[in-house]
């Protein structure tokens, strides 16, 4: 039977966006990110301003709507309080709000004198985050935490006052109807204007603050409990905010009481002023506000891995099938990556089994590669062998290699800790184990991929991880897309005798999501061909890096870019790609090599790396460092070649990775192209 | 207010051509350089029918794509048509003052006889031009007019480029819908053959539902599904197959009908409506009607960067539909506030 036709199955990753789900489902699946950022939930709700910035995915909404008190409403419930004394004891509650763009872009109409869409777009504002204080009320009031005719009354008569109506206010349905009329003016106005003149006629037109600013110390002065609570204005996707619209906000926080906080979240890059609506006047970053970055690619993977296999492990406990099969540990349904298995694999499959061998073509004759290959083989092991063939390469012995090899397997077998580290020239045991284990594996599988023109399985935990780039919406759209592999792949009995997603299914959904995440970023809206080509460009020069047959700086995925260097041009794009996560910035800055200046590094987005075939995690070493004019052909089709591989080098490479193996020099001469290896070295 | 209305369609080749009036004040359609730009005038001009004023709305982005020297020619052939035609640039990227083409409008008399022809009008403006017709005082019914193209040009891979760059989703003016409606959305696609338009919809709105809508029966066998296929990647990560519905391409009221189950759908589930015409011009002309009756709902459009000069060749069956504006019940005709 398949997975399809059971009834208690569902795939755990299926919503993965914070946005579309409901109140209960954001309570169930919240995580406190306190791993991603430098404080957590405690924080969240007292401070004055958090500004939380972050790629698209890392979580910023999910944090947003936890706040809310529709969620928070969920949580006093579990918790078997008022929500009252929950919202005291917690310090405040949020009120939620994302305008889409093409809503912004609407308060942005005809550009015609007399008509003010600022000044519409403010007033607004007002009336919906009102809306929000008045449902809040009402759910209060639906609790019987608020009594109608009494305290509701009260802050009824006192909401009419300050929204300027003629006749009093006695119920919150009222007021809530009230502020529904005035957005219909503000609606019609909105599709009117473009056809004819028509004429706004509001009962009362707000500017900003002047319900926000009110609305919150009516209410803490009214209700009791709720004297130092916080009121949070949410709002998500700020960078959608026009600049007129950000100032009319930032005015707002400038002049915000003690009742009142704000939580904006946006993409990096996504804020466009610190000014305000006086043109004296900016926001002054950690008095007026905090600015939370979610870290990508530079959380503690300890901390991040544990945080998302928690995400994870609240998914799988919420469907039955995982709970009944008892498979509720994505740690152990994902497994581990197991780097020999994976090319054991790779070999088994071919028919020529000694291909990775046609490498040591570019130092040795066809009867000495035959020879070698004899001296040189570890079937069980083809890692080894890639191994043997790098040290031949860089003109080790072969003799001095096959007995450093035996050693090795011999430490192994007897259970020794063979890999200690070794700087001595000398090859030897401990030397290998420790070049195998600590410098090359992952490398030598890599290079073993591209001789045989295959491509490096991504699976396992650990490894999807680091796929998600520091993105815990990358994470379980990866999650996703395996189980839904899995579905389709496996009976019901198979998956539960199994208990893990096998690692081709894996690997499948990990090329799947790369793809789409390649493809996505054609359709982002600014530099989207200038976008393309980079994330092509760059995932091109590293993959040379990892083709390498003498592994000169394996693993290269970095870049080392000094922003101020670049034009206004390549700036813009620069701010694109790291607001669309296309690379992303590592908060360290670092040498880009011997003897080079500290710059900015960024890493492509890892999420791509099985389109390219490059490795996932970061290595110390060398950066493809870039100028302005470098960078911007790397947004161009033209592109940059691998600033650190010879030419002669990257052409040879080229035709044995095409099966066309070039000149090839005798053993004992130095070849053309160990010269320029040699001259790279020196 | 209508949830669902009777088709007024007829074939212009057969019994058609007899619904069609002696004259009009009025007749607006588009420049283009596809076959069927100016068919409907031709044949309107062939006919020997009075044409009060003629006004042809000229899109930048498309006119300035073209690079051939033969669409040129064609594009400009209108000249040659005979009667005194006006030509209005507009810009469907710049098209949030509609001031233009409703004082066009506004100057005719109660009662006035408008011929429309979308053909080759860019979807907003079938919309905006629906909008700024409403505003006439005492008319009674437009003629609107299509010409299906003989077939669309596509890419060797079988893509069909429209458009250009990638898109910014904006609302089309006039039909910015509720502020003040429930937060969560039920929107409906009205599909296209381009696949990433859908998806820049979806991602921009974030949904609660996505209904999907298929031109089917399409304007040609061949064309069948073929919606569904571009749309491939909308079904793989976002949209259920099980809530496809279907509206006939050619057919403007059904497409009517159709929104108006939604309608009723998203009501239940408290859930604001919103459109997004991408597909065939027919549905997006339905889709218009449907929110000028329904001012609740929002209509959201993918603008691309531009549009390509030519997208189809040939001509395909052409149609008349009435279209009925009682106006004294269309709402948000007084002024706001």
């Amino acid at each position: 039977m398949s997975l399809r036709s059971d009834t208690s199955y569902r795939n755990p990753f299926e919503d993965q966006n914070a946005l579309q789900m409901n109140p209960s489902r954001v309570y169930d699946l919240y995580c406190d990110p306190k791993p991603l950022l430098d404080r957590g939930e405690a924080d969240f709700f007292r401070e004055k301003a958090i500004f939380f910035e972050g790629s698209r995915g890392c979580g910023k909404t999910m944090v947003l709507r936890h706040l809310s008190f529709e969620v928070q409403s969920i949580a006093a419930k579990e918790n078997g309080v008022r929500l009252l004394d929950h919202i005291q004891a917690k310090g405040g509650v949020g009120f939620y709000l994302r305008i889409d763009n093409a809503r912004l872009l609407s308060f942005q109409g005809p550009k015609r004198p007399r008509i003010p869409w600022a000044r519409l777009f403010e007033h607004y504002f007002e009336l919906s985050v009102a809306t929000s204080f008045v449902q809040l009320l009402q759910l209060l009031q639906s609790r019987r935490e608020i009594d109608p005719d009494d305290l509701g009354r009260k802050i009824a008569r006192s909401i009419g006052d300050v929204l300027g109506t003629e006749v009093p206010f006695e119920s919150f349905q009222e007021i809530d109807h009230h502020i529904f009329q005035e957005l219909r003016k503000v609606e019609d106005f909105i599709n009117l204007s473009p056809y004819r003149e028509v004429q706004f006629n509001p009962t009362r037109a707000f500017r900003i603050g002047s319900l926000t600013g009110e609305l919150p110390r009516l209410i803490c002065h009214l209700v009791e409990p709720l004297a130092d609570a916080k009121f949070l204005i949410l709002i998500d996707e700020f960078e959608n905010f026009s600049e007129a619209q950000q100032r009319a906000l930032n005015s707002l926080i400038r002049s915000a009481g003690p009742n009142l906080g704000f939580r904006l979240a946006m993409r990096r890059e996504g804020l466009k002023t610190l000014g305000t609506t006086r043109p004296s006047e900016t926001l002054r970053a950690n008095s007026d506000f905090r600015r939370a970055t979610f870290k990508d690619v530079l959380v503690k993977e300890g901390e991040y891995r544990t945080f998302l296999e928690r995400l994870a492990d609240k998914r799988l406990a919420r469907v039955p099938f995982f709970v009944e099969a008892g498979l509720t540990s994505i740690r152990k349904i994902l497994g581990e990556e197991d780097d020999e298995e994976e090319a054991r694999r790779l070999i088994e499959r071919k028919k020529d089994k000694t291909l990775h061998f046609e490498s040591l073509k570019l130092a040795y004759t066809d009867p000495e590669i035959a020879k070698l290959k004899e001296s040189l083989r570890c079937p069980a092991n083809p890692l080894l062998e890639q191994l043997n063939i790098l040290y031949l390469l860089r003109g080790r012995d072969a003799t001095e290699i096959q007995r450093s090899m035996t050693e090795y397997l011999r430490a192994v077998e007897a259970g020794k800790r063979t890999h200690r580290g070794s700087t001595a020239p000398k090859l030897d045991g401990t030397k290998y184990g420790w070049d195998y284990i600590h410098k090359y594996k992952l490398a030598l599988l890599f290079r073993l991929t591209f001789a045989y023109k295959a491509q490096k399985e991504y699976y396992g935990f650990n490894v999807f991880c680091f796929l998600s780039s520091g993105i815990p919406r990358n994470f379980i759209n990866l999650c996703k897309t395996a189980f839904h592999q899995a579905q389709f792949t496996l009976s019901e009995e198979e998956f539960k005798k199994l208990g893990t997603i096998p690692p081709d299914i894996q690997a499948e959904a990990a090329r799947k999501e790369a793809e789409v995440e390649l493809t996505n970023i054609a359709s982002i809206f600014q530099f989207a061909n200038e976008l393309s080509w980079l994330a092509k460009n760059l995932g091109t020069v590293f993959a040379e890096y990892h083709r390498d047959p003498y592994l000169r700086y394996p693993e290269t995925n970095t870049l080392a870019l000094d922003p101020g260097s670049l034009d206004d041009y390549n700036s813009s794009v620069l701010r694109a790609a790291v607001m669309n996560s296309v690379i992303q910035p590592k908060r360290r800055e670092q040498k880009s090599g011997p003897g080079l200046s500290i710059l900015p590094n960024y890493t492509l987005n890892r999420l791509l790396c099985p389109v390219f075939n490059i490795s996932y995690r970061t290595r110390g070493g060398i950066l493809e460092r870039y100028s302005d004019s470098e960078f911007g052909r790397m947004c161009r089709e033209e592109g940059v070649p691998p600033h650190h591989l010879p030419a002669a080098y990257r052409r040879s490479a080229r035709r044995l990775a095409a099966g066309r193996p070039g000149q090839v020099p005798q053993h004992g001469q130095q070849s053309t192209l160990d010269d320029a290896f040699e001259t790279q070295r020196r | 207010m209508p949830d669902h209305v009777f088709a007024r369609i007829w074939d212009l080749e057969t019994t058609g051509r007899s619904r069609l009036s002696k004259n009009y004040d009025l007749f607006i359609g588009g420049c283009g350089s596809d076959t069927r730009a100016y068919s409907a005038l031709r044949s309107l001009v062939k006919k020997r029918t009075s044409l009060g004023e003629v006004l042809l709305l000229d899109f930048a982005q498309r006119s300035s794509a073209i690079v051939d020297a033969s669409e040129r020619a064609q594009y400009d052939s209108y000249e040659s048509i005979g009667p005194r035609i006006k030509v209005q640039s507009c810009s469907p990227l710049e098209s949030r003052d509609m001031r233009g083409i409703g004082s066009e409008l506004l100057g005719l008399p109660s009662g006035a006889k408008v011929a429309l022809d979308i053909s080759v009008l860019t979807k907003p403006y079938i919309f905006a031009v629906m909008r700024a017709i409403s505003e006439i005082p005492g008319l009674g019914f437009v003629h609107v007019l299509y010409t299906e193209p003989g077939r669309y040009l596509h890419t060797p891979s079988g893509t069909y480029p429209f458009s250009k760059g990638p898109y910014r989703v904006v609302d089309i003016p006039g039909f910015a819908g509720r502020l003040s409606g429930p937060k969560d959305v039920l929107l409906v696609l009205l599909l296209g053959f381009e696949g990433s338009a859908s998806k820049a919809v979806f991602e921009e709105l974030t949904p609660a539902k996505v209904v999907p809508v298929n031109g089917f029966p399409s304007y040609l066998l061949h064309y069948k599904d073929e919606s569904i296929v571009q749309n491939d990647p909308l079904f793989e990560q976002v949209a259920a197959i099980e809530d496809l519905q279907f509206a006939p391409a050619a057919n403007p009221f059904e497409t009517f009908n159709v929104l108006g189950d939604l309608k009723k759908e998203a009501d239940q589930l408290q859930l604001s409506l919103v459109i997004s015409p991408i597909g065939p011009k027919p549905m997006a002309l339905g889709a218009a009607l449907f929110c000028l009756h329904h001012p609740e709902a929002r209509v959201v459009y993918p603008m691309p960067a531009s549009y390509e000069g030519k997208v189809s060749t040939d001509l395909g069956k052409s149609w008349l539909y009435e279209v009925e504006f009682p106006t004294a019940s269309l709402p948000g005709k007084s002024s706001a506030g």
